[in-house]
């Protein structure tokens, strides 16, 4: 007995990490070997049996163009975000001398609101009778109002306004830490500021860059909340037909196949859009 | 050569300038209709504060808010003594199991909420808060173990050896010397986890039930009808609590930078 | 090698702790049910629009029954909590008809005492005895509902409406004219199959393509696909026609009925029956059959269809029925007679593939 209770009291360290690591299997591991195992399951009343269809079923056509728009509109933001949020993020950890803190509180501040918040706030921007038809009926722009909401372009905007925070951030830290006498010296140097920025200030922070556009682009693809109030139901995106294959069709083993076939395409564009923006950042050498 | 660069010289300050507005008109005229008397349409009828008033008196909000608190404590709460367990009693051998944990922000978050489903119907969990706890908890992992993680490194170790050399507990080191050092990570990441258990949609989509309706639920399957005037109410005010939220998290993280400098 | 194995023994010991207070957490949720609720309560399971409160507080106050509502949203929530439990949480639940024949099919609802339930007579004839429950041995229809087109009469009806008839959202002489849909994929299916072909029970190849084609020639005109949000974007002017149930779009148009109406198509259109069933777990019977019966009251039902704008089952409240948005009793009782309940006319994999084929692009 005493044995165990020396060996026990040896084991701490065990028993005090054990807890985190069950729970990540358990919550995490778990379920995605469920998913995968599942998917290659045909179900029936007394038991299951391994089967290929479930895979052959959903490589069709209209799944593939559901997950080709997803990553389509993915790659779209997550460009669009990064195009816009370089200027803003160079400005605010370079050239921004005082209220450095304000531009901070303002920058933080969307991720702590409530991401439904983010998108309802644009129900009264782009609806029927919402602000910006009204605007452009009485300034003559327009006489019929525009059907903006229950449309691609409305999932554009929206995801666009979601998710350039998530971009302008990891930019943002990473460019403070760029040492600014660097720029300076190649202004100094005689470099104009466009060249001093392509040529040093880009390929310094292209972790950063890497990092944000990887966030932007793989929360983007398994979006479901914006194509699912902006969307109008109108089309699919990844998002929405897992959702709809759990929650609605309830046939978990299909959803599953649809989940990982989403995802491998997935790992694919992100290989892609790796080689991508490291040849265009890094290779302006 | 001094004239060009006159006008570019105002150029990028505009530019940051329109991208703030861009990020924050919507939600200013969100904020603008709380206030206005009108249920539907957008045209301005008067002032008033009824929809407040409502927003205070509704039962069903204040359950779905009651909801969402019990959640995000209790995911702070697990989360935080998990990962902090996990980190103090991990070898230096082992230190490549932190990547486990990694994964969880890699992953979309859809992909995790069906598996969690599909797994808490196959071995019949009820669902419910509970079950929500226990995704939240996951997600918070993702971010308390990195947090924390890189301000237990920077701890000189040798003030560890040198308690234990006093004759402390390996107990009474954690509590009185490790402890108060981790605090401010713990406080920031612990913050973090609050705020994205709140606003966490999908994991409480498809692992709760009717009953266990969270915040983030409720303003879903309000605005799915239709502009809701309440939800207005209901967003000013969780604008106005985020913001207060936002700078005690910034001034906590200055003052855990400001330490390493 | 001892030592080695028992660090083993003792490592796997406490994982297998762990794991048994990590599951004990989940399944914490189940224990209260372990613990007896008083004799004289029965649990209710139920979605948010059809058991009025004040209703159930003044069943408690009269009987001493306390009574527990616990609400669900999608059907998939029941069927879960069913196929999981056997129900057995529950002593009575409100269930859409289509859900209804599975359930007698897997055993899960017990069949009702006829004698115990002392309305019969007063519900409307042609609401029982359907398909899906033979002689109403299992269910009870509680709330009925009509399919239809919310219009707005600005828009789409100046000198009243060109035809009533589901060609409105199908025909091309309509097409600029735009439309929410139902967003359910056999509903939708059925109400085209309806508007091609009348009245079919089963749709072969050729007449399901044909299916396919016209719903996806709709689609340009379809603002958006919704159920819950149609009268709420008629309202708001985004479109001049919804598709779906008379209590969510009446319940929408009902303060302006000058510009808005709702019309059933003449060719015959859809409803759903909202019954009540008891789960074959329920030890209950006496006190939950006092319930019915007590909601079954005129008055309440007449507050109900008031509150939310359903169709009553009662023979008594159809005939005083005058729903300025539906019609008079003889209007809705016509169409009660030439409505069909919404059944699987192709198979459900045939269904989900024709929906994604309409729904992808």
């Amino acid at each position: 007995m005493n044995k165990v209770r020396k060996i026990f009291s040896s084991q701490h360290s065990f028993f005090i990490t054990t807890p985190a690591i069950i729970w990540q299997s358990l919550f995490l591991w778990v379920p995605l070997l469920f998913l995968f195992v599942a998917s290659f399951l045909h179900i029936q009343e007394h038991g299951a049996r391994f089967t290929l269809t479930h895979y052959l079923h959903i490589f069709n056509w209209e799944h593939i163009i559901v997950v080709m728009r997803s990553l389509g509109l993915a790659f779209f933001n997550a460009s669009v975000c990064l195009i816009i949020a370089y200027p803003v993020a160079y400005f605010l950890a370079c050239n921004l001398k005082r209220g450095k803190n304000i531009a901070l509180f303002f920058l933080t501040l969307p991720f702590w609101i409530n991401f439904l918040v983010h998108v309802y706030s644009w129900f009264f921007l782009l609806e029927h009778n919402g602000l910006i038809n009204r605007l452009l009926m009485q300034l003559g722009v327009i006489k019929q109002p525009l059907h903006l909401m229950n449309s691609l372009a409305a999932v554009m905007i929206v995801m666009f306004h979601g998710y350039l925070p998530f971009m302008i951030l990891p930019l943002y830290t990473i460019l403070q830490k760029l040492d600014k006498r660097l720029i300076e010296a190649s202004l100094d140097l005689g470099a104009t500021r466009s060249y001093t920025f392509f040529n040093l200030v880009l390929p310094l922070s292209y972790s950063g860059a890497l990092s944000g556009f990887f966030l932007v682009f793989v929360l983007t693809f398994g979006e479901f909340v914006i194509p699912s109030l902006l969307g109008g139901g109108k089309t699919l995106f990844v998002g929405t037909l897992i959702s709809e294959y759990f929650l609605a069709i309830r046939n978990t083993a299909q959803g599953a196949a649809f989940t990982f076939l989403s995802a491998g395409m997935l790992i694919m564009a992100l290989f892609g859009s790796y080689l991508l923006l490291t040849r265009l950042i890094k290779g302006k050498k | 050569m001094m004239k060009p660069l006159h006008y570019k010289r105002f150029f990028l300050p505009l530019f940051v300038a329109a991208v703030y507005s861009f990020l924050y008109v919507p939600m200013l005229i969100m904020l603008i209709f709380s206030f206005n008397k009108a249920t539907l349409g957008y045209a301005w009828q008067g002032f008033t504060l009824d929809w407040y008033k409502q927003l205070l008196q509704s039962i069903e909000i204040w359950t779905v808010f009651k909801n969402s608190l019990i959640v995000a404590t209790a995911a702070v709460a697990l989360s935080l003594t998990l990962g902090v367990a996990l980190i103090w009693g991990l070898n230096r051998r082992h230190q490549h199991i932190l990547s486990l944990f990694y994964a969880t922000i890699m992953i979309p978050e859809i992909v995790i909420s069906v598996g969690l489903l599909t797994v808490f119907v196959f071995f019949q969990v009820p669902l419910g808060l509970v079950t929500l706890i226990a995704g939240h908890t996951l997600l918070g992992l993702g971010f308390v173990i990195p947090i924390v993680h890189i301000r237990f490194n920077e701890l000189d170790r040798r003030l560890i050896e040198a308690s234990l050399d006093l004759g402390a507990s390996m107990g009474q080191t954690f509590f009185k010397v490790v402890l108060p050092f981790l605090l401010p990570a713990l406080i920031a990441s612990g913050l973090l986890v609050f705020i994205i258990s709140l606003d966490d949609f999908l994991i409480s989509f498809f692992c709760s039930s009717a009953t266990s309706q969270t915040l983030s639920l409720y303003i879903y399957s309000t605005i799915r009808a239709g502009v809701s005037p309440v939800i207005n109410a209901l967003s000013a005010v969780m604008l106005f609590s985020s913001s207060i939220l936002v700078l005690i998290f910034l001034s906590l993280s200055s003052r855990l930078t400001q330490e390493n400098s | 090698m001892n030592k080695l194995y028992s660090i083993f023994t003792v490592r796997f010991v406490i994982i297998l702790f762990w794991i048994t207070v990590i599951a004990a957490f989940l399944f914490s949720s189940v224990l209260p049910s372990y613990f007896a609720t008083p004799a004289q309560s029965i649990n209710v399971y139920t979605w948010v629009d059809i058991v009025d409160e004040e209703a159930v507080a003044a069943f408690e106050k009269e009987t001493g029954i306390k009574v527990h509502l616990s609400y669900y949203e999608h059907n998939q929530e029941l069927l879960a909590k069913f196929q999981l439990t056997g129900g057995k949480d529950y002593d009575l639940v409100m269930i859409s008809d289509y859900m209804i024949e599975f359930l007698i099919h897997q055993g899960l609802i017990k069949p009702l005492r006829k004698d115990a339930f002392q309305h019969w007579d007063l519900i409307e004839e042609r609401l029982l005895n359907h398909p899906f429950d033979p002689h109403n041995s299992y269910s009870i229809p509680l709330f009925w509902d009509l399919y239809g087109i919310g219009y707005n009469k600005k828009l789409v009806g100046q000198q009243g409406l060109p035809v009533r008839s589901w060609q409105l959202i199908f025909d091309p002489a309509f097409a600029n004219q735009r439309i929410s849909m139902v967003d359910e994929a056999n509903e939708a299916i059925m109400i085209a199959a309806q508007y091609l072909y009348g009245n079919v029970m089963q749709l072969s190849p050729e007449q399901q393509e044909a299916v396919k084609k016209l719903l996806i020639e709709q689609k340009p005109r379809v603002e958006a696909y919704t159920d819950l949000r149609a009268g709420y974007l008629l309202l708001s002017g985004a479109i001049s026609m919804a598709v779906g149930q008379s209590a969510f779009v009446c319940k929408a148009i009902e303060a302006d009925p000058a510009t808005f109406g709702f019309m059933v198509p003449d060719e015959g259109s859809f409803m759903v029956i909202d019954s009540m069933v008891i789960p074959a777990a329920s030890t209950k019977d006496a006190l939950v059959y006092q319930f019915i019966n007590f909601i079954f009251a005129r008055e309440i039902m007449r507050k109900v269809i008031n509150k939310f704008a359903y169709l009553p089952v009662r023979t008594d409240l159809l005939q005083e029925m005058h729903l300025a948005c539906v019609g008079n009793a003889q209007q809705i009782i016509d169409y009660l007679k030439k409505a069909k309940l919404f059944v699987p006319i192709i198979s459900r994999e045939a269904i989900s593939h024709l929906w994604m084929e309409v729904k992808a692009y």
